[in-house]
């Protein structure tokens, strides 16, 4: 059951728009459900871009060199049921700060290896990891675009130990749906 | 052909993504090719000059590793700088390297590359996805010297003939997949625990090896 819910919040634009308008009803239909919600808006983050130096793996083991704000949002993410990501698509792909902070997520794996659907893999370092959800404004996106970021989740899946348990437009359903749906899951 | 080079590794000037591009100029110049300008996007404080040479280029080539299975947060950065680009007439050319040893996990940015040249109208001359290269550091120098010498012979290739040759790509990039006797293979080093050397041999050097399970931030 879902209880605990992480969402990170990729829109660069932190204004009133359709994104933003849906995030926010959405955390309320989950919370009126009784669901435990943290909300990290990336816009408002000091997110540095990860540089590759695998202390994390090697040093001190599950902690980035950077004490920014992206631990505090691994933290939340790794002690939920649920993660959601959210972005506006731009340039056909979800946002350069939703994509610095999944470079930033490697911490929550392993180093070592094994084979995942005939595939190599990094192995947990936790012994759960949330499911995942996926919601983003298309924009000027094409269809193979869009069906494109869709793969790269459910890439991102295999990494994280996790299964991609939706993945919308925001044009394809409405926050109280959603909500409903994330209650059955 | 005149070519401006944009490393998009977050490791700029110390990455095996500048050891690839080295070698494939290095062709690519016998083959009496040019390159304008090599531009480290890490270095952002020189975002100006490198949009500058990104829209003068008469042919780009853009460089990165795979990170969390597409390219790093500082290139999506860079791309949408860029924007919706018109670009029409010029001719783009990408690399792609991995730490994961198989093909698979760049397939998807590969095809978000060709996608993103339709975007910017220019004619993609190929992508060029080489998987196991964090391994370069450890490995024997007879292996390394045949890569070069791929990157190399890539290089020359993309000025004789304008553009990459698809078997070649494929030569490079290796099986999409291992085969089932291979990944047999590495279960028997899992056991043995070879499989872990690189990442042990590191720990120890930095006495974090018996907290290599740690899981800090558990509730």
């Amino acid at each position: 059951m879902i209880q605990k819910i992480t969402i990170v919040d990729g829109n660069p634009d932190s204004g009133k728009n359709p994104l933003n308008s849906f995030i926010e009803e959405l955390t309320l239909a989950l919370k009126a459900g009784n669901s435990h919600v943290d909300i990290f808006h990336l816009s408002e983050k000091n997110i540095k871009q990860c540089i590759g130096c695998w202390d994390c793996w090697w040093k001190t083991p599950g902690v980035c060199r950077f004490n920014d704000d992206a631990p505090e949002t691994l933290k939340s993410i790794i002690n939920s049921d649920l993660v959601i990501y959210s972005s506006p698509m731009i340039m056909g792909m979800y946002s350069a700060i939703l994509k610095k902070f999944h470079d930033r997520t490697i911490p929550l794996v392993h180093p070592y290896i094994k084979i995942v659907e005939g595939e190599y893999h990094h192995k947990k370092r936790y012994p759960n990891y949330p499911k995942m959800g996926v919601l983003v404004e298309p924009n000027d996106s094409s269809k193979e675009e869009l069906e494109l970021v869709e793969k790269i989740f459910s890439r991102i899946k295999l990494n994280f130990h996790s299964e991609v348990k939706f993945f919308y437009s925001i044009n394809s359903i409405n926050p109280k749906q959603l909500s409903h749906e994330i209650s059955h899951l | 052909m005149k070519s401006a080079i944009f490393n998009g590794s977050p490791r700029g000037n110390n990455s095996n993504t500048k050891i690839l591009l080295t070698h494939f100029q290095k062709g690519l110049e016998r083959a009496g090719g040019s390159v304008t300008s090599i531009d480290y996007l890490i270095q952002e404080k020189h975002l100006e000059e490198q949009v500058k040479h990104f829209k003068e280029a008469e042919t780009i080539f853009l460089a990165f590793p795979l990170y969390v299975d597409s390219m790093p947060g500082m290139v999506k950065q860079f791309i949408e700088t860029i924007g919706n680009f018109d670009g029409s007439g010029k001719k783009i050319l990408f690399l792609v390297q991995s730490g994961f040893p198989e093909a698979v996990h760049s397939m998807e940015v590969k095809d978000y590359l060709l996608l993103l040249s339709k975007r910017w109208k220019m004619e993609c001359l190929g992508v060029i996805v080489k998987p196991g290269v964090e391994g370069i550091k450890i490995m024997p120098e007879m292996m390394t010297r045949k890569l070069f010498k791929k990157m190399e012979f890539l290089g020359n290739e993309f000025v004789t003939k304008g553009k990459l040759d698809e078997k070649d790509l494929s030569k490079l990039s290796g099986p999409y997949k291992f085969s089932k006797f291979r990944l047999g293979v590495f279960g028997l080093m899992q056991k043995t625990g070879i499989s872990n050397f690189y990442w042990d041999k590191n720990l120890k050097k930095n006495n974090a090896f018996e907290k290599r399970f740690d899981a800090p931030y558990a509730n």
